[in-house]
């Protein structure tokens, strides 16, 4: 029970320094959130009474206090910019980006597994260095790159997939699929070079450990010694990896929602620090904390499925 | 193994046959005209509800539908909008709008006087709310004799004032305007989706034929990144968009490039209260030293106008076109007068500019250079545009600073910037006779002689080197090419009435 006190405990402080440190940074930041969001050609009256609204004249701690009692009452206040409550902004964006998220995991686990399973099984220098090469690639081109790319040949030239916008699951699920491809795609590329180069050290070491020569000993044929004893094993650095992609994926991928119009986390974060939307920042603080909180419980989780001797507690 | 790779087919089966079908729906089919329009915006909407809305981007967009009492034409004319005539008495203190009958709200309220009552009651403040605009502090009173009449009675006489009436009518009583507007335009506002699009559709009980839109919907994108802008022209996925001059050359081939003034004012402004600054000999130095037409063809690829005070040519009358060249570049009379000024050997200066506008980066950098050459080191230093308006434009902590104003039908709005009580004087400028002219020219009934005011306020700017005027950058818009009817006004509006798919 421990296990699970510890982590609690720990994620409460982790919000709570978090949220006064992001509240912090916002007073000293220069900027006044009702100028950048009418702009130079407002009315001085206009500006005012945008920034009633805002209560930004009220003292700090008070503020933060306030803040905190209603957050802790579920209510995320009110975005600045939009006028409207943090916490379904927040909701509508996650929905596009959570979508992102799995078709880039559905992507990068299609793409990287067989291939670093093929790889380790191949262990050959002919195999290894040509994709080794093309994996650096993978991975040091910036996935915005690859979207520009992606787009300028599937959505300029042939024409096949949308690059802007973004269709609900429950309004078309095709077009919504045809949309988050290209994007998933260009995000996965990467993911999916660092998943092989994992999954294809994590095999060859396992396959090293006496209970593969066990197995083979036993007369099992290779795929099945791979598929029984190997894999499952050679899966827990991965899954370590996996969760840090998904919680990076999640988190928003501020230049490839940008690029293909996505409204999702990352655009939103964009925006609100640029127009020092403090609510929302301060909403999404808490957003990205929890985000990061839920994938590395659910790797611990993972772990203990596929290997059962890993216990949480 | 095998699992895996049947999965992987099956995946690889449904994307080929989710793009077969997408052949079919993407590609613009010949036989067919299409009925939505899709274009962008760069920014999110400050607010979709007009009163709190102040940005020129979402008034370019809702200017589709709202509507005032009068409308402007492509030239800045006021023409009759909601009001079908108006009268003005000859002590230029009373106007009596006649309304037009038949006209319906988007949400199916019959239009009457009591909206424009409600309308202006709030403007002005006279509904016991704060007032929701400065600008109507001029009117008196106001008054409906009956459903169809309307009369505003004000302090003083403004010549400026009619133009101030294309603010929007909204609905007697509607509060809603920030979730879903309401107007009277000939489109209407069907849904906004933060981050991503703005969706209109025709107003199908528009009430002036001539007007009625040809494009049955119309989608706007909010985009910001300027490749996926192009990529989207490209693909067609959108049918008209502004951009850059750059890549106007690049698409000219394939779209129909509309070029035009946008009435925007770019500024290199030197904070006139600045220690070096405040000489004027230095800021006229400053203006003999730099050559403007490198900017326009180096940043705006030769698409921009010239200018020499804080008027585009695009105002018309009130242009003052005899300040033409007054500062060419001249270098010796540049180091001369810094000369004069106590400043032999030059001096330091920073040139602060916002992050955002890759044209004003650039801009700063040819002035850099230009300003090397009588001794001056100039140093760019680029800010983010939250910290631009809060340091620069509200609290004038800066040296120097390039930034472009936008144009207003008025010309009050656009002078008025530099008067001594102006709240956001950022140029910091203040001259005795410019403010009484602006003041005498805001009651000032005869035109002639309010233009000549006018014209004489840009003529003090321009001697006392106010700031350097630079050009007023084009606005370039690329549409594909059987997209026809696009339209330029003197201020940020985006007509989408006038524009039609050729068949």
């Amino acid at each position: 029970m421990g296990y699970y006190v510890r982590k609690i405990l720990g994620f409460i402080v982790t919000l709570f320094l978090v949220s006064v440190i992001t509240f912090l940074v916002f007073q000293i930041l220069p900027g006044d959130p009702a100028l950048v969001i009418l702009g130079v050609d407002a009315d001085p009256v206009q500006i005012e009474a945008l920034q009633r609204t805002m209560h930004v004249d009220e003292p700090v701690v008070e503020r933060y206090v306030s803040w905190v009692g209603s957050a802790l009452h579920g209510n995320l206040g009110i975005s600045f910019r939009y006028q409207k409550p943090v916490s379904g902004i927040i909701a509508d964006c996650f929905s596009v980006t959570a979508l992102l998220a799995l078709f880039t995991l559905v992507l990068t686990i299609l793409i990287g597994l067989p291939i670093g399973i093929w790889l380790a099984k191949h262990d050959k220098a002919k195999y290894i260095v040509p994709f080794s090469l093309v994996s650096q690639l993978g991975v040091s081109i910036p996935s915005f790159c690859m979207g520009i790319l992606l787009i300028s040949i599937f959505t300029v030239k042939l024409r096949w997939f949308p690059s802007l916008g973004f269709t609900p699951w429950s309004q078309n699920p095709l077009a919504c699929i045809k949309g988050l491809f290209l994007p998933s795609f260009s995000l996965s590329l990467g993911t999916s070079a660092v998943l092989i180069r994992y999954l294809r050290v994590s095999i060859i070491s396992e396959q090293k450990l006496d209970y593969v020569r066990t197995a083979r000993s036993k007369g099992l044929d290779e795929n099945t010694v791979l598929q029984r004893h190997v894999l499952r094993n050679s899966l827990i650095p991965v899954i370590t990896i996996f969760g840090m992609l998904v919680a990076d994926v999640l988190g928003g991928s501020i230049i490839i929602e940008n690029v293909f119009s996505l409204p999702g986390i990352g655009k939103l974060i964009a925006t609100s620090i640029a127009t020092r939307d403090l609510p929302l920042i301060q909403g999404l603080v808490m957003y990205l904390a929890c985000i990061v909180v839920v994938c590395n419980a659910s790797v611990d989780l993972l772990y203990s499925l596929i290997d059962p001797r890993i216990r949480l507690l | 193994m095998k699992k895996l790779s049947i999965v992987v087919c099956l995946f690889a089966l449904a994307i080929s046959s989710i793009t077969a079908t997408g052949v079919k729906e993407v590609k613009p089919n010949e036989a067919m005209v299409p009925s939505v329009v899709r274009t962008n915006i760069g920014s999110e909407p400050d607010s979709l509800d007009p009163w709190k809305s102040a940005a020129t981007d979402t008034e370019a967009i809702f200017h589709n539908v709202f509507e005032g009492l009068m409308l402007y034409d492509t030239n800045g004319k006021m023409i009759p909008g909601l009001a079908e005539s108006v009268v003005i008495a000859p002590d230029g203190l009373t106007y009596t709008f006649k309304l037009r009958k038949n006209v319906l709200f988007h949400n199916g309220k019959p239009f009457d006087s009591a909206d424009v009552v409600y309308t202006y009651n709030n403007l002005t403040g006279m509904s016991g709310e704060k007032a929701v605009s400065s600008k109507f502090s001029l009117i008196k009173n106001i008054n409906a004799p009956d459903a169809y009449t309307f009369v505003i009675t004000l302090v003083e006489p403004s010549a400026g004032f009619l133009s101030l009436t294309s603010i929007p009518i909204v609905p007697e009583g509607y509060t809603n305007q920030a979730e879903h507007p309401v107007g009277t335009g000939p489109y209407r506002f069907v849904e906004y989706t933060p981050g991503q699009r703005i969706v209109l559709e025709r107003n199908d009980a528009y009430y002036d034929a001539s007007r009625m839109p040809k494009i049955k919907r119309a989608e706007i994108y909010i985009m910001t990144d300027e490749a996926a802008i192009v990529s989207g022209l490209q693909s067609g996925q959108l049918d008209f968009a502004s951009i850059t001059a750059e890549d106007a050359k690049q698409l000219s081939s394939d779209y129909t490039i509309y070029n035009a003034p946008q009435n925007m004012v770019q500024i290199f402004a030197l904070n006139n209260e600045d220690p070096i600054f405040s000489d004027v000999r230095v800021r006229q130095a400053v203006n003999y030293a730099l050559n403007k037409q490198d900017v326009i063809d180096g940043v705006f690829g030769g698409y921009a106008t010239k200018l020499d005070s804080n008027f585009s040519p695009v105002m018309g009358m009130y242009y003052n076109d005899t300040l033409s060249g007054y500062y060419e570049q001249n270098l010796a009379k540049a180091k001369q007068l810094l000369v004069e000024a106590g400043y032999p050997n030059g001096f330091k200066m920073t040139i602060t500019v916002p992050s955002n506008y890759q044209a004003h980066i650039d801009t700063a950098q040819i002035f850099a250079q230009q300003l090397a050459a009588i001794g001056i080191k100039a140093t760019i230093q680029p800010i983010e545009w939250a910290t631009w308006l809060d340091q620069v434009y509200a609290k004038a902590q800066y040296q120097s600073t390039i930034i472009g104003l936008t144009g207003k039908l008025d010309p009050d709005s656009v002078l008025g910037r530099y008067t001594t009580t102006y709240p956001m004087n950022f140029f910091k400028f203040s001259n005795a006779r410019y403010d009484a002219l602006i003041t005498k020219a805001k009651v000032e009934t005869n035109d002639a002689a309010r233009i000549s005011m006018y014209k004489e306020c840009q003529k003090i700017l321009t001697e006392n080197a106010a700031a350097v005027y630079v050009c007023d950058p084009n606005l370039t818009v690329a549409a594909r090419k059987d997209l026809k009817g696009y339209v330029f006004y003197p201020v940020g509006f985006m007509d989408l009435s006038t524009l039609y798919f050729e068949e």
